[in-house]
């Protein structure tokens, strides 16, 4: 019995003892993993945990033929660890040799691989030697980036930065913009909520010789690339235009010029040229003005090609047709304190609507106002997009000026009519042309012509409804009559084009500084459709403030080279028809 | 009985278990089972001396099978940190190569610049299509289309439009022809030179400038 009990003793005391080192581990395991967990963990993770950025990749912008105009590229900063800098660096050759190499040769072939010069090196590792970090260059290449490694220089770091690069450099370069501290320009900056990627973070474990700990990998927070944004622009059509807008801003000794190709059935901006232009790698090149893009910001006054706007609203009206006889004298004063006089010394003359049009007479323009009422005309303004921002969306855009009805006064109220005291972007002219050449229906301006996010979904910009600003009889009798100023004016050598049908207006106002018209400062222009018969694509030229040869008809052979450019890029058929000819007198 | 039982049953089992266990299951150690006397001592010492034998076999398979197992273990781990080591190496290609590709196909778009064609495509004799012509399928007349103006066949005029990305890659210098368009690249050349200024705001600090040829 004695030993029963013996047994029965050892076994509880066996017992007791298990539950005491259970309880001992419990507390301990207890300890660790929940008090003083925190604290640990902590510890732990700053011996081998490392964290990472994930970067996520912004957006590419493209052209409407899919060339990209701007991307992403990884570009890398060089660094160096001060503190491990030695007199002499050890270089592992590829046959496995090790050679030992001072540090002044270091420092050499580095300064002719990142351009960097060899005492600006020398003095980042020296300057302060216990330091752990020093960059040596920044934003180096891939290709120097390779040859930096290949150098096998053991205290030499690089870090990745994500870098925006414009592979068609300034084509373009005053719409796609670029990227700064303050959110940049252009489409960089105003479709910058589909470009924007999120960047995340990684965290894993690194072992002591920085190899991952396998199956460590925490990711903290999944990086998002941006979405892709694709223009409307032609990147090759807008290469052409900037060089044929560039030759003749220099030859006509222009201070700035801006050319614009729309496509007259969707509204689509193909070419969007101004000189001069940034290029987006380097905008430090040039200017800040040039750092946006002028058709969308800069407002002039269009002078004589608002006259075609004129026509086309009394044509639509009805009370007008274009054989509508005028006595146009040389000097009109009908009221006090309204004086309209021509760019031309003339008696008086027996014109029709279409003769005051293409002889583009300020006073018989005043005398077809009469016709109708300001609120009217000013209405039919409104409606030609005249004084409102257009729905491209572009950075900085401008409304322009209109005034209101009630506030034209006796003078406003005829200058209006032939572009004086209003002031339009190019843009804004290029869509009231598009109005008549696309039987009087203006559709809304496009600049961008989607934004495509990672997922695959495409979305595609918010505009406004069309609106028809006149009837299609209004609008092609207008062409009519301007192509009778292409193929019956002083104009018609530098306008025709063999074998097409076209229709222009030219245009000189006079440039405002400070509230006033500075003299010989003038902004000339010529707006046109093409073909005749079937519009397909406006052009605009503009040339700001030329100094040799200062009138509207300079421009005109810059908008006939333009223009057949885009009939040979788009491939536009000749004209099957004849332009009706149109009396001008009576 | 069962008292005597009792002392040998080990702690746990149930009555019923041993009921159900049957006294034979150590055969020849309980002579007389039917006269209800037990010894248990004798029959314990009995039991362990019989029990030695598969014991020392348990050990040595215990402690074969725990040395297999340790042996596997640490040819697995030496396996997982050899391609933990591998993953890591690949994984480092898969960067290298990713870059290469990047880097390459952003000099291709690059090198795909109207600016850099314009200039290889003069530079190889190439020029402008002087009049397409048109076939009406209808009709099956022949139209001609417009004519080349301005510059005429040439793609080039006497001014360029910059591209610092293209110059970067030295390759407008490379292409450009030797003669008359001279101008066009003494333009470029000094966008080029004033390019490591410290304001331009894609760029902090000391940075590498351009390679020019």
């Amino acid at each position: 019995m004695q030993s029963v009990f013996m047994t029965r003793r050892r076994v509880l005391f066996g017992a007791i003892l298990v539950v005491a080192l259970i309880a001992a581990f419990v507390i301990r395991l207890v300890d660790i993993q929940v008090v003083r967990a925190g604290e640990i963990n902590k510890q732990a993770d700053g011996r081998r945990v490392v964290t990472s950025p994930i970067y996520g990749e912004r957006g590419t912008i493209y052209d409407a033929n899919g060339q990209v105009l701007g991307e992403t590229v990884i570009k890398y900063n060089i660094t160096a660890a001060p503190n491990n800098v030695m007199p002499f660096s050890s270089r592992r050759l590829p046959d496995g040799t090790v050679e030992k190499i001072p540090l002044e040769q270091v420092v050499n072939e580095l300064s002719e691989i990142v351009q960097v010069p060899a005492d600006q090196i020398m003095s980042a590792i020296t300057t302060d030697p216990e330091a752990n970090f020093a960059y040596i260059a920044k934003r180096v290449d891939f290709d120097t980036y390779q040859r930096v490694k290949e150098l096998g220089i053991s205290w030499l770091y690089s870090e990745q930065v994500p870098t925006r690069i414009y592979p068609k450099g300034a084509v373009a370069g005053n719409i796609v913009g670029f990227l700064n501290e303050v959110g940049g320009t252009g489409v960089e900056n105003f479709a910058n909520q589909c470009l924007q990627a999120v960047d995340g973070s990684e965290t894993y474990e690194r072992s002591a010789d920085g190899v991952r700990i396998p199956g460590s990998d925490i990711v903290v927070e999944q990086a998002q690339d941006g979405g892709d944004v694709t223009l409307t622009i032609d990147a090759d059509l807008q290469w052409f235009v900037q060089q044929a807008l560039q030759e003749t801003t220099k030859e006509l000794g222009a201070k700035w010029s801006m050319a614009i190709v729309m496509e007259v059935e969707t509204g689509k901006l193909r070419a969007v040229a101004e000189y001069p232009v940034a290029d987006p790698n380097y905008p430090g090149a040039t200017e800040a003005e040039t750092w946006t893009s002028r058709s969308f910001t800069y407002l002039f006054e269009p002078g004589s090609t608002f006259k075609s706007l004129t026509t086309a609203m009394m044509l639509d009206a009805g009370v007008l047709t274009p054989t509508t006889k005028f006595s146009v004298p040389g000097k009109w004063q009908p009221r006090t304190g309204v004086n309209v006089t021509d760019s031309w010394n003339h008696g008086t003359l027996q014109l029709t609507t279409a003769g005051i049009l293409i002889k583009s007479s300020n006073i018989g323009t005043s005398q077809m106002a009469d016709l109708m009422s300001k609120e009217d005309r000013y209405n039919y303004f409104k409606k030609f997009g005249i004084g409102t921002k257009t729905d491209s969306g572009f950075l900085g855009e401008t409304h322009g000026s209109l005034a209101k009805a009630a506030n034209w006064d006796n003078q406003s109220n005829y200058t209006i009519m032939f572009g004086q005291g209003v002031s339009v972007t190019a843009v804004q002219l290029a869509s009231a042309y598009q109005a008549i050449g696309n039987e009087g229906l203006r559709l809304p301006v496009q600049l961008v012509e989607n934004c495509t996010l990672p997922s695959g979904e495409v979305i595609e910009p918010e505009q406004e409804e069309p609106v028809q600003v006149v009837s299609p009889g209004a609008a092609n009798t207008t062409i009519n009559i301007l192509e009778n100023l292409v193929n019956n004016s002083w104009l018609t050598s530098r306008l025709q084009i063999d074998g097409y049908r076209v229709a222009v207006k030219t245009g000189t106002a006079e440039v405002a500084k400070g509230g006033k018209y500075v003299k010989g400062l003038y902004v000339t222009s010529n707006a046109g459709l093409f073909p005749a018969e079937d519009p397909k694509y406006v052009v605009i030229a503009v040339m700001g403030e030329p100094t040799k040869d200062k009138t509207s008809g300079a421009v005109s052979p810059l908008w006939k080279q333009i223009a057949t450019h885009v009939i040979k890029h788009y491939k536009i058929a000749p004209s099957t028809t004849k332009s009706p000819t149109i009396a001008q007198e009576w | 009985m069962s008292n005597a039982l009792r002392i040998s049953r080990p702690a746990g089992f149930t009555d019923n278990a041993v009921a159900q266990r049957p006294i034979r299951e150590i055969p020849g150690q309980i002579s007389e089972p039917k006269k209800g006397r037990l010894r248990a001592v004798t029959n314990t010492q009995t039991s362990a001396r019989t029990k030695s034998r598969p014991k020392i076999q348990f050990a040595v398979v215990s402690v074969l099978g725990l040395a297999l197992i340790m042996g596997a273990q640490l040819i697995m781990s030496l396996v997982l940190s050899d391609g933990a080591y591998q993953l890591s190496r690949l994984k480092t290609e898969t960067v290298q190569l990713q870059r290469t590709t990047a880097d390459l196909s952003q000099k291709i778009e690059v090198l795909a610049s109207p600016q850099n064609l314009a200039v290889s495509a003069e530079k190889l004799g190439m020029v402008s299509a002087t009049r397409p012509a048109f076939l009406n399928l209808n009709t099956g007349v022949v139209t001609a289309g417009v004519k080349n103006i301005g510059r005429g066949t040439s793609l080039l005029g006497k001014t360029s439009v910059s591209n610092i990305a293209l110059e970067k890659l030295g390759y407008l210098t490379v292409l450009a022809p030797e003669t008359s368009e001279t101008e066009i690249f003494s333009t470029t050349t000094t966008t080029t030179t004033t390019n490591t200024s410290a304001n331009d705001p894609n760029s902090t600090g000391i940075i590498a400038g351009p390679k020019t040829n």
